[in-house]
């Protein structure tokens, strides 16, 4: 099938209604607080078990996209993030909203978000088919070097202690070994329990740490509170608005592109590197917290660039760089396609209309954003606590076991959502379990088959020549990413507390 | 904090017994490439990271001393509704086990409307949407429960 004939697919009108309801339901779980894109996205797999693949991953798409967009609203209307990356949105967009100004606020959030979003848009399509073929020259020592970089990155940005990282994405490699052996038919930690021979499926257990267990921290936390009472007054940024803020525009979709790309870094860093160098470069730094609408702009454009650029390396690799992508992956799986560095080769008539599909998603979200944010942050305040947290549990729970018809899945459901609770309490980020359940078994099957090739020599993953530079760029992006998300910590700390004085 | 020196001790009873299963794992003669290699590199890494855990969580107890981690009784709650729910399923049925469990849930929840008749429908009204979402829509096969069968 030829390009052309694959965009044209993206364009039928049931791919055109998921985009819209996956924008749409993204954006409304997004801006509320305490539902985050990850969570949507593990939450809604399941409504895509009876759809074709195209359908599925427009609507999987249109909720990555919007989820991250969504949270700025509550962020500005309530200084509730309703993601934690829209942390940085909240610095100028509430104060923004108590000037009356929200609707300006949300205008701006909208149109760098969008600016963002197809920045890295271009990005991805022009630097897939580049990496793709560079891929072709991988062999199972470099992708081995690959996964492994990433376990590196994951851990050293999980959170303030390294060893807890580790443990959690030990614990996840753990999870992936259960089941029948990809090499020799062994069964592993099966104990003769015979629905274990497939291993733990990545969907329950991806729902069960993402969606069931944050229904327990809301439960706890007495759930989320209500904006039903809020106005929001249309009103419209000039034209003469924006093309002043178009330097902070480009600069903050460059950040979020080049974060984005890098695995595990995420929307969090970006979105305040985007905000911080904005205010650096702004001739007014003193008047940000205050309400300025670059502020709103530089963390949006950050923040919105990321989803793109994040499936750089899935759809070139074949490897998940963050958990949003890495439920992606599961939901791909769950359609039939493989994971690892066949993925692109094999699935060529995907890539395309997925393009479309991003595109279509941030265009979707332009007209959302600017028409219909005020009716949809009122239907969110329409659905009460109750309902909300019986919805996460019941769909939670349900959809875990609904593809496969077996309550095992829903027992798998259950015990990581519990497991994924108390991770959380304990101060373990469920973050680096989470992707090495599913880059676990890639790992493993890249390592042995490394060993057995070279009969046992180990050096082979170390002095290959793209190992070796392999290797070098994975100490030197995991050495700058460890520096730029201290400081980027720092800063955050520094303008929070700044933001909270100022209110 | 106790409960997480008591993770990193199950951590380290873990590590031990996953050690111990790998290495009786068929197909030895394999080395590298046999079934138990990577599980016992994981279990290996497991034991030392979970020790240098404990070492971490001593340095930071004599600076800060021991913090107390709380589970409100409504967590608890639900998660024994959670799991009960599921066998409960087997037994009676999606329709009915999903109803009782979307109403004990709304029922846990603090804040707001406490009516029995609000949380009735709201409880009717939600299962009756997955039910049609779920069967009708996306033709999954849904538990009938063996007391119906």
């Amino acid at each position: 099938m030829g390009a052309l004939e694959s965009i044209a697919l993206a364009f039928e009108p049931m791919n055109l209604l998921m985009v819209v309801l996956g924008t749409a339901s993204g954006i409304m779980l997004g801006a509320t607080p305490g539902l985050t894109a990850t969570m949507a996205i593990a939450l809604l797999i399941p409504f895509t078990y009876g759809h074709p693949m195209l359908p599925a991953t427009a609507l999987l798409l249109g909720i990555y996209v919007g989820g991250m967009y969504g949270g700025s609203i509550t962020a500005i209307l309530l200084r509730i993030p309703g993601a934690p990356c829209s942390a940085a949105t909240m610095l100028d967009g509430y104060p923004l909203a108590k000037k009356g100004m929200a609707g300006k606020a949300i205008a701006t959030s909208t149109i760098a978000s969008v600016t963002g979003g197809l920045f890295s848009c271009l990005v991805l399509i022009t630097s897939i088919t580049v990496l793709s073929r560079f891929a072709l020259l991988f062999s199972v020592q470099e992708y081995f070097v690959l996964t492994l970089f990433g376990l590196i990155i994951i851990i050293a940005l999980s959170g303030s202690s390294w060893v807890k990282g580790f443990i959690s994405a030990l614990i996840g490699l753990l999870i992936g070994t259960v089941g029948l052996d990809r090499i020799l038919p062994h069964a592993r930690f099966t104990f003769g329990f015979q629905p274990l021979l497939i291993g733990f499926p990545v969907v329950p257990t991806m729902i069960g740490l993402f969606a069931v267990s944050q229904a327990f921290r809301m439960l706890e936390e007495g759930g989320i509170p209500s904006h039903a009472g809020i106005q929001i007054k249309k009103q419209m940024l000039r034209l003469q608005e924006i093309w002043s803020m178009r330097k902070t525009l480009l600069r903050s979709s460059i950040i979020g592109t080049v974060i984005g790309l890098v695995p595990a870094a995420g929307p969090t860093i970006s979105a305040f590197l985007g905000y911080t160098e904005t205010r650096r470069a702004s001739k007014t730094p003193e008047k940000f917290g205050t309400g300025v609408l670059e502020g709103v702009a530089g963390a949006e454009a950050a923040n919105n660039a990321v989803p793109a650029s994040a499936l750089v390396p899935l759809l070139s690799f074949g490897i998940p760089g963050d958990t949003n992508t890495a439920i992606l992956l599961g939901a791909l799986m769950l359609h039939g396609y493989a994971p690892g560095p066949m993925l692109l080769r094999e699935s060529i008539d995907l890539l395309y209309p997925m393009y479309a599909f991003l595109i279509m998603c941030n265009i979707t979200m332009l007209f959302i954003g600017l028409f219909g944010v005020r009716h949809l942050s009122k239907l969110i305040g329409i659905i009460g606590n109750r309902v909300l947290i019986a919805i996460i549990f019941m769909f939670g729970i349900a959809g875990g076991f609904v593809y496969s018809g077996q309550l095992t899945e829903a027992w798998i459901t259950v015990i990581f959502g519990i497991i994924g609770y108390f991770f959380e309490k304990i101060g373990i980020s469920i973050v680096p379990m989470a992707v090495m359940v599913i880059l676990g078994p890639m790992m493993e099957v890249y390592l042995r088959q490394s060993l057995i090739w070279s009969g046992g020599d180990v050096t082979t993953l170390f002095f290959r020549p793209i190992t070796a530079v392999l290797w070098i760029l994975a100490i030197l992006m995991t050495w700058s990413s460890i520096k730029i998300n201290r400081r980027i910590m720092k800063s955050q700390k520094k303008l929070m507390e700044e933001a909270g004085g100022k209110s | 904090m106790l409960a997480l020196f008591f993770t990193y001790v199950a951590f380290i009873l873990l590590s031990i017994g996953v050690f111990f299963v790998s290495r009786n794992l068929p197909g030895k003669e394999y080395g590298a490439a046999s079934p138990g290699f990577f599980p016992q590199v994981l279990a290996i890494s497991l034991f030392a990271i979970s020790i240098c855990g404990i070492i971490e969580l001593w340095r930071e107890r004599q600076r800060e001393g021991i913090g107390k981690i709380r589970i409100h009784r409504e967590v608890l709650v639900a998660m024994g509704i959670s799991l009960a729910y599921i066998p409960t399923m087997n037994l009676i049925g999606y329709f009915p086990s999903t109803f009782i469990f979307v109403f004990a849930i709304m029922f846990l929840v603090r804040g707001g409307s406490l009516k029995i008749s609000y949380l009735i429908l709201n409880s009717l009204v939600l299962t009756g949407l997955t039910f049609v979402l779920f069967k009708l829509m996306l033709n999954a096969h849904l538990p009938k429960g063996i007391l119906f069968q």
